[in-house]
């Protein structure tokens, strides 16, 4: 038995001259939820198109359950389930009848086709409108349907491709709910977002992408240690942010304060410490704090200081 | 298997689309139920049998030829074989045949003009007889037509011209009344560059040889006219619907093939299709190889062709008694329809970049193959001879004859040769295709 779920090894790829995926390696753990988060082009879903056998890489190789994807694609592919980032069912079809298509492309048949295609249509929560055509289906329960069809043949790893993008909160809440539930049940999950708050909710571990490339990767805690644990108070003022700011570069504890469109950030490593004194220089100082915002320091803080870019624009 | 599931999905798809029972199967089948009334509006007597009027036809024999062939070309029409069909009165000259005409006491008038004699056996002349019909009717005429071509066509020995004057009648006086002259190919004209042969007892001097020669010809188109007359029922009315149906058949074989092409065209998009929609990415993750992917998207192009043609031929023989010919023929001529509009839609979709241009690049490029082809000209008698050589440069063409061949009821064996090309045609243009796309996609 492999050891790990999936094993990328220095892979690379580049559409002329774009370098989509600049060697990257990382392993997905047996049992665990693995997140590659990462900005829109950062060549998640080139990554996933290799690892799922749709794109050739230029180099490097992916082992799906220890299969390598170029020798052994078949073997890799039957262990793999694949969620595509676009919704890829034919809408013209009912919900049931593209998960029995998509279950006998799977090579299921007879009566444990259909058993299975109940089963993850309740899993979904589209039992009830299994008849319906996807074409009439709203945004979430094509997702909904989407992930269904990559799970049929109860695959060891499944890999989404940012499975929630643009769907109502009930909808994603459910997508979240059901991906934790899998994993829960012992499958192996590659997830891809841009969503900070779901890399954070659901994964084990995280790869941190960008133009191409993996910056950084672990858990979450030690995604966020590696940046030191700075906190960040978001602040709105009465009078000039400006000379507020300027006033609370002095307080003891701020290690950075700046102004961001009519507030003021402050980083600070103990944000508890540090509030009560910034009441008491805008005091001092004449002014008034109409609003406090605390942030516990979070992956976005870590793609910020890594990249100096926020990670949603 | 995966082959099959992906055709047995696709062809479900196709038999549940708007496009497949809107358009590739009802539009023939109304078409066709407009010809029918159309023509007389009777498609219920047509249908039972003996109910059509004989065709009034008046006649002017102006031969003045010692051979008298202008005679023998008008006993045709009131021979044995065509009794009750066409009723035929001779009259003085071609002013009576018009009055006749515009009166509408007749609905055909057959002009044989002087030295028509001296023309069929002169190997330098022109024979030609003209025919002057009421516009608006068109099912009697036809068939009066077709009999004396296949006369002229047997004093000539070679495919026959017909020459449609319509314009040039309207300018010579000839009002309401269409005119279209039926010619003999064997001699030169200006026109026509290619020449027919030249029978060779044509060439002899001796007027009796010519003459037994002519009769020999004469009496074998009487038969073949018996035989292409009175298919079923010795009842006179019933080789008439016959004959009419027979016709009808050539016209929807025309409607059936172009829609055909459309469909194997239109199925075999659905490659590009599924590749916009990502179903086809999705395809690829799953554990089957691309090959085969690949191959039940061919299968399912196949397989919906010969559905909608089978559908066809079945539905236009309950609704409208069409007759296919024989079972084997028609089966050879089916085969061949479904390989050869399968292959064309492969390679036709295979240039083709995105559905968006797909809709308008494939209505007008098969539009253009079908008329090209002589899918729209079932209703022309005899079309120039250029025109059919352009027609068999192209699949159209091949399917159309195949089709002619299985109607006109000769046996499978005469049908090899155009099944051969069809399928020809079909296994190229799907190789073509079937490369562009493996390039493309796999
Ligand atoms: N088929 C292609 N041809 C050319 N360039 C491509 C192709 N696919 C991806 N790219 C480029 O590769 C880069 C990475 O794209 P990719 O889709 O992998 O990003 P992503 O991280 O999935 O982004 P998103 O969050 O928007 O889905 C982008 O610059 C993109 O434009
Ligand atoms: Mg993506």
């Amino acid at each position: 038995m492999a050891e790990n779920a999936i094993e990328v090894r220095e892979l690379t790829k580049a559409f002329s001259d774009v370098v989509a995926v600049g060697g990257i390696s990382f392993e997905v753990r047996r049992g665990e939820v693995f997140s590659l988060l990462g900005p829109n082009g950062a060549g998640k879903s080139t990554a996933i198109s290799i690892i799922s056998g749709l794109l050739r890489p230029d180099s490097g190789d992916a082992l799906v359950m220890g299969h390598s994807i170029l020798k052994e694609s078949m073997a890799a592919r039957r262990c793999l389930g694949v969620v595509p980032q676009e919704v890829a069912l034919y809408s013209d079809m009912s919900a049931r009848e593209n998960l029995v298509f998509w279950g006998r492309m799977y090579g299921l048949s007879g009566k444990d086709l259909e058993a299975r295609v109940d089963e993850m249509l309740a899993a979904v929560g589209l039992a009830e409108r299994q008849k319906g055509r996807i074409g009439t289906f709203s945004g979430g329960m094509k997702r909904r349907v989407n992930i269904a069809a990559a799970l049929l043949h109860s695959p060891a790893v499944v890999i989404m491709d940012e499975p929630t993008v643009g769907i109502d909160p009930q909808s994603r809440r459910h997508i979240l709910d059901h991906v934790k539930e899998l994993n829960r049940q012992g499958m192996s999950v590659l997830y891809t977002t841009h969503y900070m708050e779901e890399a954070e909710e659901l994964s084990n571990r995280i790869a941190i992408m960008d133009k191409g490339k993996v910056i950084a990767s672990g858990t979450r805690d030690e995604l966020v240690r590696m940046v030191g644990e700075q906190a960040r108070v978001d602040l709105a003022v009465t009078g000039e942010p400006d000379k507020a700011a300027e006033a609370w570069r002095k307080v003891t504890g701020v290690s950075r304060a700046t102004v961001e469109q009519g507030r003021v950030a402050v980083l600070a490593a103990d944000a508890d410490a540090v509030v009560p004194r910034l009441f008491e220089s805008a005091a001092q100082a004449g002014f008034h704090i109409s609003s406090v915002d605390i942030k516990e320091p979070n992956l976005e803080t870590v793609f910020l200081s890594l990249t100096g870019r926020a990670l949603r624009d | 298997m995966t082959e099959v599931h992906i055709a047995a999905k696709d062809l479900r798809g196709a038999l549940r689309s708007r496009y497949f029972i809107g358009v590739a199967v009802l539009i023939p089948l109304l078409v066709t139920s407009l010809f029918f009334f159309a023509f007389g509006g009777r498609v219920k007597e047509i249908g039972k049998g003996p109910a059509m009027a004989p065709i009034r036809t008046v006649a002017v024999n102006a031969d003045t030829g010692s051979m008298q062939l202008g005679r023998l070309v008008l006993s045709a029409l009131s021979g044995p074989h065509l009794r009750g069909v066409v009723y035929c009165v001779e009259v003085i000259d071609t002013t009576q045949a018009r009055l006749a005409l515009a009166r509408r006491q007749a609905d055909v008038a057959v002009v044989i003009p002087p030295g028509f004699s001296t023309a069929v056996t002169d190997s330098a002349g022109r024979a030609e007889v003209m025919l002057l019909a009421d516009p608006v009717k068109t099912i009697g005429p036809a068939i009066v037509q077709a009999v004396l071509q296949r006369l002229l066509d047997a004093f000539s020995g070679s495919k026959m011209l017909l020459n449609t004057y319509s314009s040039a009648a309207g300018k010579r006086g000839l009002s309401r009344a269409e005119s279209s002259r039926i010619g003999d190919r064997s001699a030169p004209s200006p026109t026509q560059a290619l020449r027919g042969p030249v029978p060779a007892s044509a060439q002899l001097s001796s007027d009796q040889r010519i003459i037994a020669h002519l009769m020999q010809q004469y009496q074998a188109a009487a038969q073949s006219g018996v035989e292409a007359l009175s298919v079923r029922s010795p009842a006179a009315g019933e080789d008439l619907s016959a004959m009419f149906r027979k016709m009808m058949s050539g016209i929807f074989a025309g409607l059936m093939v172009f829609f055909a092409f459309y469909t194997g065209a239109y199925t075999a998009l659905s490659l590009v299709r599924e590749h916009e929609d990502g179903t086809l990415a999705r395809l690829f993750t799953m554990p089957v190889g691309r090959a085969r992917i690949l191959g039940g998207k061919m299968l399912s192009v196949v397989a919906t062709v010969a559905v909608q043609a089978a559908l066809l031929i079945v539905a236009s023989t309950f609704l409208f008694g069409l007759r296919w010919g024989q079972a084997a023929s028609s089966l050879l001529a089916l085969a061949g329809t479904v390989a050869a509009t399968s292959g064309f839609g492969v390679m036709l979709a295979s240039f083709i970049k995105t559905t968006r241009q797909g809709g308008p690049v494939l209505g007008g490029g098969l539009s253009v193959a079908g008329m090209l082809g002589g899918l729209f000209t079932q209703a022309v008698p005899s079309m120039p001879a250029a025109f059919n050589r352009v027609a068999l440069c192209l699949p159209q063409g091949w399917v159309m004859r195949g089709w002619n061949i299985a109607i006109s009821g000769r046996p499978a064996a005469d049908l090899l040769v155009t099944f051969l090309v069809m399928f020809a045609w079909g296994a190229v243009c799907f190789a073509v295709g079937a490369a562009v796309f493996r390039r493309r996609f796999a």
